[in-house]
């Protein structure tokens, strides 16, 4: 039985391309079953999932808890800031306290990166990273390939991708360069210097700061949220010089020769980094990723249980 | 007290490279000295270990007052001895700071009996705040031999133009952990590819760089005396040896953890390694090695942080910076240093470059003179379950496993502490 390489899903670099494939081809295969009009299958009938959710969460949480209801697993919800965690108990005791009730699978959003790899040394549940501070977000990466390549109905090989905006504050940034790379794209991110590490480069992407240029390069264009919440500085001086600079509008669209594809992980602050037009026009497959995101999250749960009944 | 040290091997100074010998100490006095004496009837014997001059540790936070659940003295000096020093520099940051008489004097009242010799430093800046200057004449009368804000920079620079330019009246020595803030605002660990990839806040080596740059100007313009205490960067030991080379007034040390690990140990979010100075570059590690071995760099600290787990087994990003080493350094150097370290080497790192920096003399093992000395055993092994250190906080790295090198004991102030059975 195809299997992945690893009992937790931490984060898209501890992934091979093996296992990117499998999970793709199991979301192909719950793409299916959620469409049926019995959305509901019993892969994870003897399974207890907890939700911990230390940080505030929408798509993403209710994404992973329909998987989860879909694929029939028994479901626990925990939502806490994380400041009022970090005053009192600490993250192991929460943990801990939730796996005592023999809790099989642990699906974790957390403010700090690294957290799930804490996690995953102190207990014996599987992990699935929700997305840890500025990390990664190895779900959302998933899907944003997934989404890419049903848009263009091919591969990603040899494809150009273009990822935008705040990179450095940008989980999502990260875990999708991780993913385009071992898929085989070509990675530009495009965004103001003070937002892009000096040593993204190593990671081999190409860095653009003039997004015109950029966007006549790319085929696919993944818009990020410019993450004020996370920024504790100022990196560029206002939203206005930010919009007119990096945001992408129907103007700039109309002056490429071919059609781009964009994505946009949500939530979306209109008129910032991404325009109404744009965002609810012909090239956005905004709400195609919101669908496979739960065909993803049910791949992932799925093909980790499995990993746990081979243990 | 007495112990007769039979078939010793000496490390540095005249007896160096001369075969063995053996030495009767006497009263904390070395009476007799020469391979054919022999041991005195009822005097413990101790065979066939390197003796060395006494060393000095000038990076250690010691707890007391105030942190007493992380370190107290008496746990400090026991874990020094197991480390091998015979001296320490105790670091200002307790709580209240070490900033005035009455705080001088309560480390040198409250020192245990022992053969740890504690060396007061007193902060530059009341509270290390940063702001105004402490009573710096006042505390050198009563012992301080340096000042230093210990794990706080000091940011302004006006501030430190003058702690320099005051210290002068008693040709004074200012310490400074060199590190610019104000461009990583809550960094973690080094910046580079591995903080890129970790999504975690960068400190780039130019933080150091700058703060290094700065205060070489400072101490060009001043004429003063200053310490680099922690270095970690290859651009840091570069414009220090420049600096030296055209006779500017300044030190530097360098914490092992530094010389023995790179950023590479943080790959899965281990706060063991979380550090200040922070690991960095194979290439960094590399040039503090350099450093050692030209002089440019004048000794190693441990640069010991004691921190109670709680503080440490936390998310990365809210785990406390800082590691419990200072009864590691010999065991961490001997098995992974990437360079061989002679004798003579060891000597000049731990014993002589330290104290020249405190102004201190060298020590000469000789008869007649007083035993200040680390005894280790190269050949034996160093077990490192948390129960086998003496420090309160067991934030150490590599627990649980057994390195090569052994400190079999220290002897000081007519003092002695042996670990190993006599």
């Amino acid at each position: 039985m195809n299997s992945l390489s690893t009992k937790h899903l931490l984060g898209i670099k501890l992934l091979n391309e093996k296992d990117l494939r499998l999970i793709f081809e199991t979301a192909t295969s719950f793409k299916e079953v959620i469409n049926r009009p019995i959305k509901k299958v019993p892969s994870l009938r003897d399974i207890t999932i907890a939700n911990l959710f230390f940080e505030n969460s929408t798509r993403t949480r209710i994404s992973f808890e329909l998987a989860e209801k879909r694929l029939s697993a028994d479901v626990v919800n925990f939502s806490a800031s994380a400041s009022s965690v970090t005053k009192g108990e600490t993250l192991l005791d929460t943990v801990n306290n939730i796996l005592s009730m023999k809790v099989d699978m642990v699906v974790m959003r957390h403010p700090a990166p690294g957290a799930p790899f804490f996690l995953a040394k102190h207990i014996d549940a599987n992990i699935i990273n929700a997305g840890d501070g500025t990390h990664e977000h190895p779900t959302q990466a998933l899907l944003d390939a997934y989404s890419m390549m049903e848009a263009l109905n091919s591969d990603l090989s040899g494809k150009n991708i273009l990822i935008l905006g705040d990179i450095m504050h940008s989980r999502v940034a990260l875990s999708n360069i991780f993913c385009l790379k071992k898929l085989g794209a070509n990675v530009k991110v495009c965004g103001p210097p003070t937002l892009i590490s000096p040593y993204l480069k190593q990671l081999g992407v190409e860095v653009n700061y003039q997004l015109e240029s950029a966007l006549r390069w790319a085929d696919v264009v993944n818009v990020l949220r410019i993450q004020l919440e996370r920024q504790d500085i100022k990196y560029f001086p206002s939203i206005r010089e930010y919009a007119s600079n990096f945001g992408i509008t129907k103007e700039l669209l109309n002056k490429m020769d071919d059609k781009k594809v964009i994505l946009h992980p949500g939530p979306v602050n209109r008129g910032v980094e991404i325009t109404s037009e744009v965002i609810d026009g012909p090239h956005s497959v905004v709400l195609q990723q919101v669908e496979n995101g739960v065909a993803i999250r049910m791949a992932v749960l799925y093909l980790l249980a499995a990993s746990r009944d081979k243990n | 007290m007495q112990i007769f040290l039979q078939n010793s091997t000496i490390w540095g100074g005249k007896m160096a490279g001369k075969g063995t010998t053996n030495l009767h100490i006497k009263d904390g006095v070395i009476v007799a000295m020469g391979p054919d004496i022999e041991s005195p009837e009822g005097v413990d014997v101790l065979k066939d270990l390197v003796v060395c001059p006494g060393w000095l540790d000038l990076g250690v936070q010691v707890g007391e007052p105030g942190w007493e659940v992380t370190e107290d003295l008496q746990s400090v000096a026991m874990a020094a001895a197991h480390g091998g020093f015979t001296c320490i520099a105790a670091q200002p940051n307790t709580f209240p700071v070490r900033q005035g008489k009455s705080e001088i004097l309560f480390l040198t009242q409250n020192a245990p009996k022992g053969p740890v010799q504690m060396i007061p430093l007193g902060a530059v800046s009341e509270g290390g705040a940063g702001k105004n200057l402490t009573e710096m004449m006042e505390m050198h009368e009563y012992g301080a031999l340096g000042f230093t804000d210990g794990l706080h920079p000091v940011s302004d620079a006006g501030l430190m133009m003058r702690a320099l330019q005051y210290v002068k009246t008693f040709d004074g020595l200012i310490l400074n952990y060199p590190y610019d803030t104000s461009i990583c605002r809550d960094g973690l660990i080094h910046e580079g590819f591995i903080s890129t990839s970790l999504g975690l806040k960068g400190i780039p080596s130019l933080s150091e760089e700058m703060m290094v740059h700065r205060d070489i100007e400072l101490v060009k313009y001043t004429g003063s005396r200053m310490h680099f205490n922690g270095v970690s960067s290859a651009g840091a030991v570069e414009l220090i040896r420049k600096a030296k080379e055209s006779g500017v007034r300044i030190t530097a040390t360098v914490p092992v953890l530094n010389l023995v690990y790179t950023v590479d140990q943080l790959t899965e979010f281990d706060s063991t390694y979380k550090v200040l100075p922070p690991l960095r570059e194979k290439r960094d590690q590399m040039a503090l090695w350099e450093g050692l071995k030209d002089g440019t760099i004048d000794g190693i600290i441990s640069n010991h942080i004691p921190v109670e787990l709680e503080k440490k087994k936390l998310e990365f990003p809210y785990a406390a910076f800082g590691a419990s080493t200072i009864e590691s350094v010999y065991p961490l150097l001997s098995s992974l240093a990437p360079v061989s370290i002679s004798p003579q080497e060891w000597v000049n790192w731990l014993s002589i470059g330290p104290r020249k920096i405190l102004q201190l003399p060298s020590i000469d093992i000789a008869v007649g003179g007083q035993a200040d000395l680390t005894l280790l055993d190269p050949t034996g092994s160093t077990r490192r379950m948390p129960e086998d250190f003496f420090s309160k906080s067991k934030n150490i790295p590599e627990l649980n496993t057994s390195f090569r090198g052994k400190i079999v004991g220290v002897i000081h102030q007519n003092q002695m502490q042996i670990f190993n059975q006599l």
